[in-house]
């Protein structure tokens, strides 16, 4: 079954696809803006291990996590995995398999382990990364920014030198991870090409480009766009919230980033400094109070939407259907949740941002700066914007629920429950009230006064 | 095969939680001596790291130094509120000002005068060290010079 069809797509493609799918076509993608974005990360990543000169902050940890991160989450809205077609560490992964191609060496696949085991690496590395970095407060530390800004290149490079395809990209990257998960929620899509005009093996993540869907390895590189002869893949806009496959992994992986992305809500809020307040006499440390509150978070979140999913499953021991089912409803609010918490970066730091870019590459002198007397505020415009995205996330994910709850444990087509089982009406109400219950502890986080310092 | 796999997961989840605590294990016991707040700080100081570092040096004896170090912040614009560093974490009548906890510039500074102190760094270095690391950031505070006779 394919994992997207000519019916998901609208007959109109919008104005920005034909500008997208002309851009992946060219013949400059993607080693141009490669080039342009390695440069620009090069430079930041001097930057972090250079001291201040004039801004207020270092620019590099600025730069990388109040205006990248949360402008990964508009990119991938846009278009998917864009992002991966330009990201350094994509390009030193196309390096190492340019300089192992002019030295004769023939593609292979990555190694066994990686193929094997992949999946449960992306998951790890998900985990890791995000309580990591909401434990250590990454966002301002110059010289974390740095290593991740030359790390991931570095390590992408000593992946792609045992591997063709970019295989830290596919299994290990947490990034990559995250982009791949939220892309079936992207406005623009791959419209499907002719498999059979496109030569095999063109694909150099090894995906057939009839099935370039969300989820699939696919890291928009445009080889398949390139292929003359007919009717290649291109942007379009979606018509309905993907439906196609979806991995047990990328299920576990969802319930993980639901659960990051409201253990980072809460660290917006003041929950934050009021828990950590209690906890810091026990523990005697911010990074193991933060880092404990983090999992505990996730744990719940995760952990209840695999109750759910079992609960959903009930005698007929279909949890990975049940919990695919659930996962796919609850991607919107997982997604929702990143770019609610993008906007709240963007609006309270993003000004600050570039005013400290703009000191200390000379462009401005400044005074200084009055941080603002309180941390925590309520902005109406910002509630306002943030809770019609909550809005359209919920739509999405009770339209998923909807449509899944009468296949999640009959299959399509059979809606009458087997004998012995709970059939497709308990599965629903679990479908509903998972995500309903999910809805009420994220509207009620957002209502909360957020961080606006720098 | 899914316990086994759902057993990795979770012990994926706790190595990452024990290597977030273990990486500030080695600190740990010198945090409990040294920065564990020995007052009762104000709910916005648990905000980061850096900030209860700040709020807890500035309760101290030796955070007294910080009335006689300019701030960088740009805060010496409001000369009848800011004459120094220790203003942006404690105000004139004593309570505590939440304007540190929300500028990285203060915390900083706070930070490398504890260090300097730590490292037993003369007051008048100290203060030279700040004015050039941190001059020309903003509008430095109108602070006062350190008295001939002032110990920490």
């Amino acid at each position: 079954m394919p994992d997207s069809g000519e019916g998901d797509f609208a007959r109109s493609t919008g104005p920005v696809a034909p500008v997208l799918g002309r851009l992946i076509r060219s013949r400059l993608h993607p080693w141009l803006p490669q080039l342009v974005v390695a440069v620009f990360a090069g430079f930041l990543a001097y930057l972090a291990f250079t001291p201040v000169r004039h801004a207020e902050f270092n620019v590099a940890a600025g730069v990388l996590w109040k205006l990248w991160w949360p402008g990964l989450a508009l990119l991938v809205l846009v278009a998917g995995p864009i992002w991966c077609a330009v990201c350094p560490g994509g390009a030193a992964a196309d390096l190492a398999e340019k300089s192992r191609a002019r030295r004769g060496a023939r593609r292979h696949a990555p190694p066994r382990w990686l193929r094997r085991w992949g999946p449960a690496v992306g998951t790890a590395t998900v985990v890791a990364a995000g309580i990591g970095f909401l434990a250590f407060g990454l966002e301002s530390s110059a010289m974390w920014a740095g290593v991740f800004l030359l790390g991931i290149p570095a390590v992408a490079f000593a992946f792609s030198l045992r591997g063709s395809g970019r295989p830290f990209c596919r299994y290990v990257c947490p990034v990559g991870t995250m982009v791949r998960t939220y892309s079936s929620l992207s406005l623009l899509g791959l419209r499907p090409g002719e498999k059979d005009r496109l030569s095999p093996g063109i694909c150099p993540a090894g995906e057939a480009p009839t099935r370039l869907a969300p989820f699939s390895r696919c890291y928009l590189c445009g080889a398949c766009t390139k292929e003359a002869g007919g009717p290649v893949p291109s942007f379009a806009l979606p018509r309905r919230y993907w439906r196609g496959r979806m991995s047990v992994w990328d299920a576990r992986v969802v319930a993980i980033l639901l659960g990051l992305a409201v253990a980072d809500l809460v660290r917006m809020t003041p929950l934050h400094p009021a828990y950590v307040r209690r906890l810091y006499p026990i523990l005697g440390s911010f990074e193991a109070a933060t880092a404990l509150g983090a999992l505990a978070v996730t744990a719940v979140v995760a952990g209840g939407v695999l109750l759910a999913a079992r609960s959903m499953a009930g005698r007929t021991g279909a949890a990975a259907g049940a919990g695919t089912s659930l996962a796919r409803t609850l991607t919107p609010l997982a997604f929702g949740t990143f770019v609610v918490l993008g906007l709240q970066h963007i609006w309270g730091t993003g000004g600050a941002v570039v005013r400290a870019v703009l000191l200390e590459v000379g462009a401005l002198t400044g005074f200084g700066h009055l941080p603002p007397s309180t941390t925590y505020t309520v902005v109406p415009v910002l509630k306002v914007l943030q809770f019609a995205i909550l809005g359209a996330a919920v739509v999405l994910a009770a339209r998923s629920a909807r449509a899944s709850a009468a296949v999640a444990l009959n299959g399509p087509g059979r809606n009458a429950p087997a004998p012995g089982t709970r059939g497709a009406g308990g599965s629903g109400a679990v479908l509903m009230f998972a995500p309903a219950a999910i809805t009420v502890v994220l509207a009620s986080l957002i209502a909360l006064p957020m961080s606006s310092a720098c | 095969m899914r316990r086994r796999v759902l057993a990795g997961l979770m012990a994926a989840i706790a190595l990452s939680g024990f290597a977030a605590a273990g990486c500030s294990k080695s600190s740990r016991t010198e945090t409990r001596r040294e920065e564990t707040p020995a007052v009762s700080l104000p709910e916005f100081a648990y905000r980061t790291k850096l900030s209860i570092l700040g709020y807890t040096f500035a309760a101290t004896r030796e955070g007294r130094l910080m009335a006689y170090i300019p701030c960088y912040c740009g805060c010496g614009q409001k000369r009848e509120l800011y004459r120094n560093l220790k203003d942006c974490f404690l105000h004139a009548d004593g309570t505590w000002s939440a304007h540190a906890a929300n500028c990285e510039i203060c915390l900083d500074e706070a930070k490398d005068v504890k260090k300097m102190l730590e490292d037993g760094v003369a007051p008048a270095e100290i203060r030279d060290r700040i004015d050039a690391k941190y001059g020309g950031r903003g509008t430095p505070t109108d602070t006062s010079p350190i008295p001939a006779d002032f110990a920490v």
